[in-house]
């Protein structure tokens, strides 16, 4: 249903910007502006009321342990620091902490070195744009507007945007005879398929015929034009 | 190796290099040294399509971690690095990009890896251990002839030395070493040279301090995402100014 109220046009209602002669009131509020101002205020009084509620309600009795060992000060609250251990143990446990992290940092960048190793994103490396510069460098009477990338690379076109491994003429040649060799291949397939078939059916009418040439009564039960 | 089979090896525009997918998505050369990872990297093995029953092994190249698999994602034309090419490699560190280099260029190609901090040249040497085609060198690259009897021509010259005067360096060696129309790969981290300039500016300055010790760039490539403000410049090396047509 829903899908067919969509297809119909609907009015679309347009609200109007500040009429120029009011322009010095500043922007004129728009109604989605005025939606998010108002539920920022409704959330905001909300909150307040919550805050409110909880002020009221207060237990004046409350307790719990952690509050002899914490307090506030000037209405802020303070923990207290645990003063079991001295300076020079804390400085002892930092750094063995700092040690440990760095230990596995270590080992990280050692992963990461290794699978950066051998996935060198080849070909993605072809999709997106290139951040090297090649600088080809000509004889002074040569024109840069000459130069003919592909014929200077030796390759085809396609392949001047795959950096990685442009492959040249002769090579992409090989790979296209390897290609057409395959072709000629499976084409001889149908073809000397197409000829045992015949040889297949010539044997079987010659076996017939010398049983024709054999003893006994012959009797026509087929006419083969 | 368990699902080695899910894993499709394509070869790359560069010969030596493949890219491996399946599970994993990744740039890859083929281990010279088979069951060997020689800084934890993944190897992945597959069927050889040549042979029955036989496996081939290869070793994740992480772009993240070489500049020279960085420039080769970032698509550069040639890197000259091929089967059978000799390599001079300045600045080789702990041999992590050499052992790919050394997996490209194969048992016909031969590296010759300059490294001047002892730390990591025991890294260098360990791993120059088990592949014959490296040739480990602890020896300062500003000093080309105290090694001149260990290296022969070369066809690349590589640099990823990190210091202010790496055009000078690199012009130093390539003049003892650098076969006449060979090339050079350079690594430029901008902030080696000039913490102040701007990449860009370190970039064009350094190129153009190339071209004044017969070298010609042909090209140039920043390095992101992998790395932030280096960039890699190949060219050729005393080739005549005129090209034929
Ligand atoms: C950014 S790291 C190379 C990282 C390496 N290419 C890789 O991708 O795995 C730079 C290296 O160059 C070495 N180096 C700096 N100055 C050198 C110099 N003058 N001779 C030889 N090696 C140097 C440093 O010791 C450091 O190991």
């Amino acid at each position: 249903m829903s899908s067919f109220r969509n297809a119909v046009k609907r009015k679309t209602h347009k609200e109007r910007a500040q009429p120029a002669a009011r322009a010095k009131f500043g922007l004129l509020e728009k109604h989605k502006d005025y939606v998010q101002r108002a539920r920022d205020f409704h959330r905001k009084q909300g909150q307040l009321k919550i805050l409110r509620e909880k002020a009221a309600f207060r237990n004046p009795d409350e307790f719990y342990f952690k509050m002899q060992s914490s307090s506030t000060k000037r209405g802020v609250h303070q923990v207290n620091r645990d003063n079991s251990l001295d300076d020079d143990t804390i400085k002892l446990l930092k750094s063995q902490d700092m040690n440990y992290v760095k230990m596995k940092l270590q080992t990280e960048k050692r992963k990461l070195d290794k699978l950066e190793g051998d996935l060198h994103c080849l070909s993605a490396m072809a999709a997106i744009p290139k951040q090297n510069k090649h600088t080809i460098f000509l004889d002074s009477d040569e024109e840069p507007e000459d130069l003919d990338l592909a014929e200077y690379f030796d390759t085809v076109p396609e392949l001047l945007d795959q950096s990685h491994n442009r492959q040249r003429k002769d090579q992409l040649e090989e790979y296209n005879e390897m290609q057409k060799e395959k072709e000629r291949r499976y084409l001889e397939i149908t073809e000397r398929e197409k000829r045992k078939r015949k040889l297949e059916r010539a044997a079987k009418h010659l076996e017939t015929e010398r049983l024709l040439m054999g003893k006994g009564k012959k009797r026509k039960i087929k006419v083969n034009f | 190796m368990k699902g080695g089979s899910k894993v499709v090896i394509e070869p790359h525009r560069h010969a030596g290099i493949f890219i491996a997918k399946g599970k994993e998505d990744a740039l890859v050369t083929r281990n010279m040294v088979p069951g060997e990872s020689v800084y934890g990297e993944k190897r992945i093995s597959v069927d050889d399509p040549a042979e029955e029953g036989k496996k081939i092994e290869y070793r994740v190249w992480n772009p993240f971690r070489s500049k020279i698999a960085a420039a080769v994602l970032g698509g550069v034309d040639n890197i000259w690095v091929k089967p059978g090419a000799k390599v001079l490699y300045l600045g080789a560190a702990s041999g992590t990009s050499v052992s790919h280099v050394s997996d490209i260029v194969g048992p016909t190609g031969v590296v010759y890896a300059v490294e001047f901090s002892h730390r990591s040249g025991r890294d260098l040497i360990n791993m120059a251990k088990k592949r014959t085609n490296v040739v480990p060198i602890i020896e300062d690259a500003r000093m080309p002839l105290k090694y001149r009897m260990l290296v022969g021509m070369v066809d690349v010259v590589f640099a990823d030395v990190a210091q202010p005067d790496q055009a000078r360096i690199v012009a130093l060696n390539s003049s003892y070493f650098l076969k006449t129309g060979g090339h050079f790969i350079i690594s430029i981290k901008a902030s080696c040279v000039d913490s102040t300039a701007a990449p860009e500016a370190v970039f064009a300055s350094e190129v153009s301090k190339l071209k004044k010790d017969n070298f010609k760039p042909q090209e140039q490539v920043t390095l992101e995402p992998y790395e932030r403000d280096h960039a890699v410049v190949i060219g050729s090396y005393r080739v005549a100014k005129k090209k034929k047509e």
